[in-house]
């Protein structure tokens, strides 16, 4: 009996034995996923737009999957509600690197940061193990060994920031130590130095980074450097003239045609990865940052060219900016004015047009859309002294593909919102034009055609407003009409971007210049067109002003 | 001291001749009443005042106000896209501001109607400048009522 009871104890303690280690097991396990239910796990889920995200890293059109199923806590706040969370982003058809530092095989890692029940951030880790590298398969709880770059990006894989690691350990931030700013847009870090030169294989203390410096390429077993390169891009305009005198005394002839240099427009830059071998060998290596596609010596040709010769990849001298590679020798390049906006404004116009176009984003989206490769209509800006004076500046139809304004420079007397407001109003007229010419579609201009023609073409087009006008008012008689009953609101926020700091009343005033008399003006009540007028005659008086 | 009250008359009389400057007196006489076509309206008890003068320009003074020319191809039903603005065959002033009467206006400098229309060159000046605000003077009965006017410039 004693001898029984003896064994039902011992089975009753191998038992809580059993039930305390199963619970030691259902709490590890537990460990893993705690905090996050499938409700949370789906709110995590749906943040992120893997379709969007595998293309934008370059990975192929959705080629990604994300192992939601498999959570990995990084740091667990249970009294905050929150956590820091990991999941591998896997790819469905692997894609190689195809470099000659990184290993070909990228891992990447999805990041989720949750606060008081709530996701406060997502980030998506890529990291490239320099092939030298110890760990070549990292994340953020296995960076033992690691040697490379970790590449961050938002949930919209738009970069944030490059980190390199020597051993495991972040030796430095691209964001934090070498970069100016960050477009997150376009995937672009724009360097401080202005030569954009700098040896990411460095530490912070200028020491060379082992996995980094020891690499090799194209079979030359060399050492080298892993540089960054950007290339800033820019187009020179010029103008055709037969006679006259450039502000630095240089006329340049392109094909028996003498041009005036008129300015520089800078048009962005891209950043790419090189590795420059100390062996004499350079070549252009991984990674545009531009393209995220990256891989390949890909290059936009700009204003710099790359060639391969030899066993080896050449890395030839570029020209200097505005200048293009013919045969051995850097040519001067002219800028056809067929795709472009012809701007031939001097002095207060071009500096208030400048500024106009620097400080308004809508007005420099309003203006792109007659720049470029194949738009409806070209737009030329210029100046005039002929122009009646009662006239501050005409808009002409376009005229084989070109629509002027011109502006009467004899009326600069006055304030330089004043003036910025003409060029908006005369670029809404520009705009109309472009609309009616691209349902016209008359072969560049918009003469030559009956009523009926007319008619037949604007009922069927895309703008039912210019169709609406037309009909009420004649094609000479629908742009004021429209102007003033649609666009007020436009131009004067235009006029705000341009000089923030007035008053609503007084942009929306100034925006009636030029639209009294139009049925809009004349359904405005008597003491509505009383305050407007002396809102807009009490800023004139303020005369004219300098433009810096 | 008097010195120092010469030196505020001084600037005072300078500030005002140059304040002047900026005004321009055009009497609307209608001797010239082909070249103009002015309105006006003033209603004291809703404090509303406004008015307005057309004048030829001088190269249109013998086509009048209403533009007669049709072209061949109206006449073929084609439309002729013209440049905005419209060019008008006329200068435009407004008022939205409670004119100024006076019983004399002998001590002012007075230019003509046609001068607006032939822009001679003491009125170019008006052009331009924002500043500028041409008082057309109207006769009514024994007194004048002084429009104080700014051009309606065309855009």
């Amino acid at each position: 009996m004693k001898k029984r009871s003896k064994q039902i104890t011992n089975l009753l303690k191998l038992g809580v034995f059993l039930f305390g280690v199963s619970l030691l097991l259902w709490n590890c396990e537990d460990d893993k996923t705690e905090g996050l239910t499938e409700v949370e796990l789906y709110k995590q889920a749906s943040l992120v737009n893997t379709k969007l995200v595998s293309q934008k890293l370059g990975l192929g059109e959705n080629n990604i999957f994300i192992r939601w199923d498999k959570p990995t806590i990084l740091v667990l706040d249970k009294k905050n509600q929150g956590g820091v969370y990991q999941y591998d982003i896997e790819q469905k058809e692997p894609v190689s690197n195809n470099s000659n530092l990184f290993v070909d095989k990228l891992t990447f890692k999805l990041i989720v940061r949750e606060k008081e029940g709530a996701i406060e951030d997502v980030q998506i880790y890529r990291y490239e193990p320099f092939k030298k590298s110890l760990n070549t398969a990292p994340s953020e709880i296995a960076k033992e060994g690691f040697s490379g770059m970790k590449f961050i990006f938002n949930e919209l894989a738009e970069l944030e920031d490059i980190y390199t690691y020597k051993l495991g350990k972040k030796i430095s931030s691209f964001n934090e130590t070498k970069s100016e700013r960050i477009d997150k847009y376009k995937n672009i870090l724009y360097p401080k130095m202005d030569d954009s030169e700098f040896d990411s294989c460095l530490d912070l203390n200028g020491k060379p980074l082992e996995g980094c410096n020891s690499g090799g390429g194209s079979g030359s077993g060399s050492g080298g450097g892993y540089v960054t390169e950007t290339t800033r891009h820019y187009t020179d305009w010029y103008n055709r003239c037969d006679s006259c005198t450039s502000n630095d005394g240089k006329i340049y002839n392109y094909g028996g045609v003498n041009y005036i240099y008129v300015h520089t427009k800078y048009n962005g830059s891209t950043t790419r990865w090189v590795w420059v071998s100390s062996g004499g060998d350079r070549y252009v290596d991984v990674y545009n940052s531009n393209s995220p596609s990256g891989g390949g010596p890909a290059y936009d040709g700009e204003d710099r060219e790359y060639s391969s010769g030899g066993g080896n990849n050449g890395y030839e001298l570029p020209c200097p900016i505005g200048f293009e590679k013919v045969g051995d020798n850097c040519v001067k390049i002219v800028e056809s004015y067929d795709d472009q906006i012809i701007n031939k404004l001097t002095g207060k116009a071009l500096c208030v047009f400048n500024k106009l176009k620097s400080m308004s984003t809508n007005f420099k989206s309003m203006i792109q859309k007659f720049d470029g490769e194949f738009p409806v209509s070209h737009l030329k800006f210029e100046e005039s002294t002929s122009l009646s004076s009662n006239t501050n500046a005409e808009t002409s139809p376009p005229s084989n593909y070109l629509i002027t304004i011109t502006l009467n420079s004899n009326n600069y007397n006055r304030p330089n919102l004043s003036i910025a407001r003409t060029i908006i109003h005369e670029t809404i007229h520009a705009e109309m034009f472009r609309k009616i010419l691209s349902i016209i579609d008359n072969g560049g201009d918009l003469n030559g055609l009956t009523r009926s023609e007319w008619t037949n073409k604007l009922s069927n087009g895309d703008y039912p407003g210019i169709f609406d006008y037309y009909s009420r008012y004649g094609v000479n008689g629908m742009q004021h009409q429209q102007m003033a009953a649609h666009y007020i609101s436009t131009i004067s926020s235009l006029l705000e971007e341009y000089q923030p700091g007035l008053s609503q009343e007084t942009y929306e005033s100034l925006a009636w210049t030029g639209l009294k008399g139009t049925n809009a003006w004349n359904s405005l009540t008597s003491s509505e067109r009383t305050k407007i007028t002396n809102l807009i005659n009490s800023f004139n008086g303020q005369g004219s002003e300098n433009c810096n | 001291m008097k010195k120092i009250v010469y030196s505020f008359m001084f600037i005072f009389l300078s500030i005002k001749a140059y304040t002047q400057k900026k005004e321009l007196y055009v009497f609307i006489d209608y001797k010239y009443q082909s070249l103009f076509k002015f309105n006006s309206e003033v209603n004291k008890n809703k404090d509303y005042y406004f008015s307005s003068i057309k004048i030829l320009k001088d190269k249109n003074k013998d086509s009048g106000f209403i533009k007669k020319n049709i072209s061949k191809e109206k006449e073929k039903d084609i439309i002729v896209v013209s440049k905005l603005p419209v060019e008008t065959n006329y200068y435009e002033f407004q008022s939205y501001e409670k004119p100024e009467e006076a019983l004399n206006i002998d001590t002012l400098k007075v230019y003509s109607i046609k001068d607006i229309s032939k822009q001679t060159n003491d009125v170019k000046e008006i052009w331009g400048d924002y500043r500028y605000s041409v008082i057309f003077i109207e006769k009514i009965n024994c007194k004048y009522r002084l429009w104080k006017m700014k051009p309606l410039y065309l855009e």
